[in-house]
């Protein structure tokens, strides 16, 4: 089932959570929505369950499978929401936690208490808890209590799941596998899913799509592909990943920064603008030598090779910091050190202009770099 | 020998305690623990005491007659009427606003939060008078409940509402604060799950705050059993119609009928004894939740 939001407006206070946001999410779908806490993700999460009222706004509309529902309960929107805490019965069992949703049906569509309990038992499989079906809450692991949850929600047969950053209180190997895990359920199941988090790792991996939030609005909305490799805002940029930012100008279709030089045909004005150069740390070739490319020298302060890349913290003539990623071979090869001077040729970069956001501005570079003395 | 075993057993043993680096010396923990102690039994225990030993001065025979008294047995019924009438409301009334309380956000939640603690800072005879300026006969609906025959001071009506109004804290005050802590995240999983909101109330608030709610209404019944000054304001002390068990006290000391005036006291007493056995049962199963 889709779900749409149409200009959706939250405030609480003086504090704008969601400001005139749509959004439509195909049938089928597992969707992240990505952001930083303030960014209106989990408002708007709990604005399509109907937890949140948006404010009053004439074309203001939360639409499940084109059939506005801004107007149900939240009972009547057959959701099934996952907490971020859980919130698990506590004085119920796992398995009456599970039967909940189907215990407080009215009773002409309630299920004979044997269907129930073969539904429950059924579900608990599902999240590998069978054996724990009578145990409370509070004797079980965060993982597990989470993988209770979710049973709980699908217990209703809900035509949404939305998931609130429902591995954010886990830690990072137990989340790795329940994201894994949730991937999965969602390929079994196809109910359409939105979860927020504030993890770009965890969007990234796991979603169809990812929104990416920022002060109550929308940023970008795209595949994980999409969003990290053609961000279409600064913020998107910075957000998702690292990055090393530079601040230059452009004119005449050239944008410097430092030593580095870039075509930047979007702009072709005379006038001088300021604008921010942005590499990814794996834009860098290190060289020990300029090979005669425009090369900016720096120190490296620190190697970690722990990973299938190896980091690297360098430093800049000018004193600022430059992360840069180099597989592990090419490092053994360059036998690089701590304290060395090397040279960063970028393979690759963005150019946005200062203080205007996305959109035709974005053009990104495509590879060739000149040399050029900066001054 | 092996190495370890070195190191394990000091040779000089010191044969007094070692003193803890957090603890202070002997007499300083000696002596606080002896001035508590002695405190509480002069105030306390000694008083205590004495209740069951004046009471039962002139034996047996005389402690058991003073109850089959039928003033006392009145006493005793109006006490026990007065505390179901008056408990369950402020069950009722406890959990509707520890409820508003905990879960919702609305214009003058503080006022009615200070309000709820009103009659735990006002003194009880003062509770007394208020409703004897609102409800007696110089009072300011007096006169139309007197046209209309109902009469309120110095009747049941009227003892049963100074009970109502000392002890309508209790409930609330226990309850709120775990209701607070608890959030209403639950109460919005049950929802999303489809469930009413009365489903909601009796299957997950209701359930999660029981010891608490428990607790509110032991201390609340033993206050409306024993409540004295507000309640004697009201009474007016009829002999076997209005007098509550602790006004029948009172009226027994000053006929100097000292056994009859113990004997009755110490079934309050007895009372207070039960109530803090159960709440001390009630709280660890509290605090275990």
């Amino acid at each position: 089932m889709s779900i749409e939001v149409e200009h959706i407006s939250k405030s609480f206070g003086t504090f704008k959570a969601l400001d005139d946001v749509s959004l439509r999410i195909n049938a089928g779908e597992l969707v992240a929505l990505l952001g930083p806490s303030g960014s209106g993700k989990t408002t708007l999460l709990r604005v399509m369950a109907g937890l949140e009222t948006p404010d009053p706004h004439p074309q203001a509309s939360v639409n499940f499978h084109d059939e506005d529902v801004s107007s149900r309960s939240v009972g009547q929107r057959q959701v099934g929401f996952v907490f971020q805490h859980y919130a698990l019965f506590r004085h119920m069992t796992v398995f009456e936690n599970v039967a909940f949703g189907l215990r407080v049906r009215p009773r002409r569509e309630r299920l004979p208490a044997e269907q129930i309990k073969a539904r429950v038992n059924q579900l608990l499989s599902l999240v590998q808890l069978q054996q724990f079906a009578n145990r409370y809450p509070s004797q079980l692991s965060g993982g597990q209590r989470q993988r209770v949850a979710l049973a709980r929600a699908l217990a209703v047969e809900p035509k949404v799941l939305l998931l609130d950053e429902p591995f954010g209180a886990l830690d990072a190997k137990v989340r790795e596998e329940l994201r894994q895990w949730l991937r999965t359920l969602h390929e079994q199941m196809h109910v359409t899913t939105v979860l927020v988090t504030h993890d770009q790792e965890e969007a990234l991996e796991v979603a169809d799509r990812v929104v990416v939030m920022n002060n109550g609005r929308i940023e970008q909305y795209g595949t994980p592909d999409e969003v990290f490799h053609h961000a279409r805002t600064q913020f998107v940029m910075e957000f998702l990943g690292q990055v090393n930012v530079f601040q230059g100008r452009v004119h005449r279709g050239k944008a410097t920064a430092g030593p580095l030089c870039i075509d930047y045909p979007a702009y072709d004005g005379a006038e001088e603008r300021l604008a921010n150069v942005y590499l990814r740390p794996h834009d860098f070739a290190i060289r020990r030598s300029t090979g005669g490319e425009p090369a900016l020298q720096a120190i490296i302060v620190r190697i970690n090779a722990a990973g299938a890349l190896a980091r690297l913290t360098l430093r800049a003539g000018d004193g600022s910091a430059i992360l840069a990623e180099l597989p592990l071979e090419e490092l053994r090869e360059l036998d690089l050190h701590e304290n060395e001077s090397v040279f960063l040729c970028p393979k690759k970069a963005r150019v946005f202009l200062s203080g205007q956001e996305a959109n035709e501005t974005t053009a990104a570079f495509n590879g060739k770099v000149q040399g050029r003395i900066s001054g | 020998m092996p190495a370890a075993a070195v190191h394990s057993a000091p040779q000089n043993v010191p044969s007094a305690r070692v003193q803890a680096a957090t603890e202070d010396s002997p007499i300083v923990r000696w002596s606080l623990i002896a001035i508590s102690v002695s405190f509480m039994a002069l105030f306390v225990l000694i008083p205590l005491a004495a209740i069951f030993a004046e009471g039962l001065r002139k034996g047996w025979d005389t402690y058991l007659a003073s109850f089959t008294d039928s003033h006392c047995l009145a006493a005793v019924r109006l006490t026990l009427l007065v505390t179901v009438i008056a408990v369950p409301l402020n069950l009722v009334f406890g959990l509707a606003a520890s409820w508003a309380i905990a879960k919702f956000d609305f214009r003058g939640k503080s006022l009615l939060v200070t309000l709820i603690d009103l009659p735990f800072a006002v003194s009880p005879v003062v509770s007394g008078f208020i409703y004897m300026l609102v409800f007696g006969i110089q009072g300011w609906f007096g006169s139309w409940l007197a046209d209309h025959g109902i009469q309120v001071m110095f009747a049941v009506p009227g003892i049963v509402l100074a009970t109502i109004f000392v002890t309508f804290p209790f409930v609330a005050r226990e309850v709120i604060p775990l209701m607070q802590e608890q959030g209403s995240e639950e109460e919005q999983a049950a929802i999303t799950l489809g469930a009413s909101g009365w489903q909601t109330f009796f299957r997950i608030t209701l359930p999660n705050v029981k010891w608490a709610v428990l607790y509110g209404v032991i201390l609340s019944n033993a206050r409306a059993m024993g409540e004295f000054g507000a309640v004697s304001v009201v009474s007016g002390h009829i002999r076997g119609r209005t007098n509550t068990l602790p006004l029948h006290v009172e009226v027994l000391y000053n006929e100097y009928n000292f056994v009859a005036a113990f004997a009755v006291a110490s079934l309050l007493a007895l009372l207070a004894l039960v109530t803090l056995g159960l709440k001390t049962l009630v709280e660890s199963k509290l605090h275990s939740h």
